[in-house]
């Protein structure tokens, strides 16, 4: 591999880590998981996470809102009262790691994480978040995948819009 | 609890929440055992896990949440 390309791709993977790792904390969790690589990439410079995602009508707000409605509604459906649901669904903040726990990731992240690298590898190109993307849309069963249903995502559709981003690279 | 019974995907999810919640008071409930005084191997009798295990999941960000009190 071009060294240039190399040192693109680990500022690339740094700064999904990094971001991931902080929109976990933000939201509460200790370990970043693929909802939150997700939402980090669209955060990328290239932007085409935020385009495969917006062609099929979902933003980062969007998967925010769905991500407390779908911790909400596990709660309701052990019997906890809606309203008492909806409060403890919303997100309590950790604060900043004093030691940034890079590569503490849960493994479902590392999962789309490595999957996501082996898809630009293949295609001999540079990480970018529709790579990410077209990773997590292969994530069939767990939180993003539910998170996909209630927002009326088509997983199939989206890894193909997310082709199609990369593939206009 | 007959929502869920029947459909392991939505039983799996409802296991996620509630860890997600447990975690969360547990932090909770840790920092406000320390701000009382309590010791370590006390907390870790309460929660039932060894000393060891109580420091590892809530020293460091115990340790953090005070650094930011200091600034």
């Amino acid at each position: 591999m071009n060294p240039f390309k190399a040192l693109e791709d680990m500022r690339t993977i740094k700064q999904l880590l990094t971001d991931a790792e902080r929109i976990a904390r933000e939201m509460g969790e200790e370990e970043p998981g693929a909802e939150h690589l997700l939402l980090s990439a669209i955060r990328l410079p290239d932007g085409s996470a935020g385009r495969a995602l917006g062609s099929q009508g979902v933003d980062a707000d969007g998967i925010r809102t769905a991500l407390r409605d779908e911790q909400a509604e596990a709660l309701v459906s052990v019997g906890v009262p809606r309203d008492t649901a909806e409060a403890m669904a919303e997100p309590a903040p950790l604060g900043p790691a004093g030691a940034p726990l890079l590569y503490g990731a849960g493994p479902t992240a590392r999962e789309v994480f490595q999957e996501a690298g082996k898809l630009a590898r293949s295609s001999r190109q540079r990480l970018a978040g529709a790579h990410v993307v077209a990773a997590v849309a292969g994530l069939e069963r767990g939180t993003v995948p539910r998170v996909f249903d209630r927002l009326g995502v088509d997983r199939q559709q989206l890894a193909d819009a997310a082709r199609a981003e990369l593939a206009a690279r | 609890m007959t929502t869920t019974a029947d459909d392991p995907a939505a039983s799996i999810a409802a296991v996620i929440g509630l860890r997600r919640l447990a975690d969360r008071m547990e932090r909770d409930a840790v920092e406000r055992a320390v701000d009382e005084g309590w010791t370590w191997q006390q907390i870790a009798q309460a929660l039932g896990v060894t000393r060891q295990a109580a420091h590892k999941r809530h020293a460091a960000r115990l340790r953090d949440r005070d650094r930011r009190r200091e600034d």
